[in-house]
C-alpha cells in the first residue's frame, strides 16, 4: 500500500513525490512519457533558450544604440535548435526517473486511470495501485 | 555576513548554501554558467548574509539584502513565489537546498514514517470495516 500516488511527472509531480518521499513516505509516480513535463520539453527551457538567441541577434542588430556598429548575424536555425536541445539535456537528469528512484520514488512509465476512489489501474497492465 | 565571519562566531552550526549557475535553469538557457551564489544563515535559520557573482547579480542580490534587512528566516526565500527558469529563482533554490538539508533527514523520518504506517493501519481498518458494513447491507 502507498502513502501517495502521483500520476504525472511534471514539475507539480515531481516536487510533491520528492518531497513525499524525503518524509519517509511510500510513493509511487506513473508518467506515460518523459519526467520533466511540458517546462523542461516543450515550454519555459526551450523558450528561454530560444529568447536568448533572437534577443543577441536584436540586440546586435540595435547595436547603435550603444554607440557600436550594427551588425546583422546569420541566422542557422539547425545550430540554435542544437544549443537548445544542448540546454535541455543539461537540465534533464534534474528531473530524470534515475534521480526520482534514487530519491526513493517508484517510477512507473504507464498511463493510470483511477477505478476507486484511492485506486488507480495501469493501462498497460491492469495492475492496480493503491494509497491511503 | 560572510561565510568566513558565520563559521568564526558558529562554528558547524552556521549555515552555508552553495550553488555554481550551472544549477540556474536560466543560466542555462542562456549559456551564461559561469558564476556561482552562496546564502549564510545563523544557528536559527535566519539569513544574515549571501554572496552573488554571476549575470545580474546585481539584480538578484537585491532579495537577500530585503531579506536580511527584515531578518527573515532562510525559509521565507522559499516560499514566496519565483517565475521559473529566472536568475532570481536562485534564491529559492538555494533556500530549497537549505530545507531538504534541515528536515528531510533521518531524524524526521524516525517520526514520519511510524505516522504514516497509522495512517496505512487506520485506512485498512476502515475499508474492512466499509466492507463489511456493505456486505451486512447486502445480507438484509
Amino acid at each position: 500500500m502507498l502513502d501517495l500516488l502521483v500520476v504525472g511527472g511534471g514539475t507539480a509531480g515531481l516536487i510533491a513525490s520528492g518531497i513525499a518521499s524525503g518524509l519517509g513516505a511510500r510513493v509511487a509516480l506513473i508518467e506515460r512519457t518523459v519526467t520533466g513535463g511540458d517546462c523542461l520539453w516543450t515550454g519555459c527551457v526551450p523558450s528561454k533558450a530560444l529568447i536568448e538567441a533572437a534577443n543577441l541577434r536584436h540586440a546586435m542588430r540595435h547595436a547603435d544604440r550603444l554607440g557600436l556598429t550594427p551588425v546583422t548575424p546569420d541566422v542557422d536555425l539547425s545550430q540554435v535548435m542544437r544549443r537548445i536541445r544542448h540546454a535541455q539535456a543539461t537540465i534533464e537528469p534534474e528531473d530524470s526517473p534515475e534521480r526520482m528512484r534514487a530519491m526513493g520514488v517508484d517510477v512507473i512509465h504507464d498511463d493510470a486511470r483511477f477505478v476507486a476512489p484511492r485506486t488507480a489501474a495501469l493501462a498497460s497492465t491492469g495492475e492496480r495501485r493503491g494509497w491511503g | 555576513m560572510t561565510e568566513a565571519d558565520a563559521r568564526q562566531r558558529w562554528g558547524d552550526d552556521a549555515v552555508v548554501v552553495s550553488h555554481d549557475y550551472g544549477h540556474v535553469d536560466r543560466a542555462v538557457t542562456a549559456a551564461r554558467t559561469a558564476g556561482f551564489s552562496t546564502l549564510v544563515g545563523d544557528r536559527r535559520g535566519r539569513l544574515v548574509g549571501a554572496t552573488v557573482v554571476g549575470p545580474t547579480a546585481g539584480e538578484v542580490i537585491a532579495e537577500f539584502a530585503g531579506a536580511i534587512t527584515r531578518g527573515d528566516d532562510i525559509s521565507m526565500l522559499y516560499r514566496s513565489v519565483h517565475p521559473y527558469p529566472t536568475y532570481a529563482l536562485g534564491a529559492a533554490t538555494l533556500a530549497q537546498t537549505y530545507l531538504q538539508q534541515r528536515w528531510l533527514t533521518p531524524r524526521t523520518r524516525r517520526v514520519t514514517r511510524p505516522l504514516f504506517a497509522v495512517l496505512r493501519a487506520a485506512d485498512t481498518i476502515v475499508g474492512a470495516i466499509r466492507t463489511w458494513a456493505s456486505r451486512a447491507e447486502d445480507l438484509r
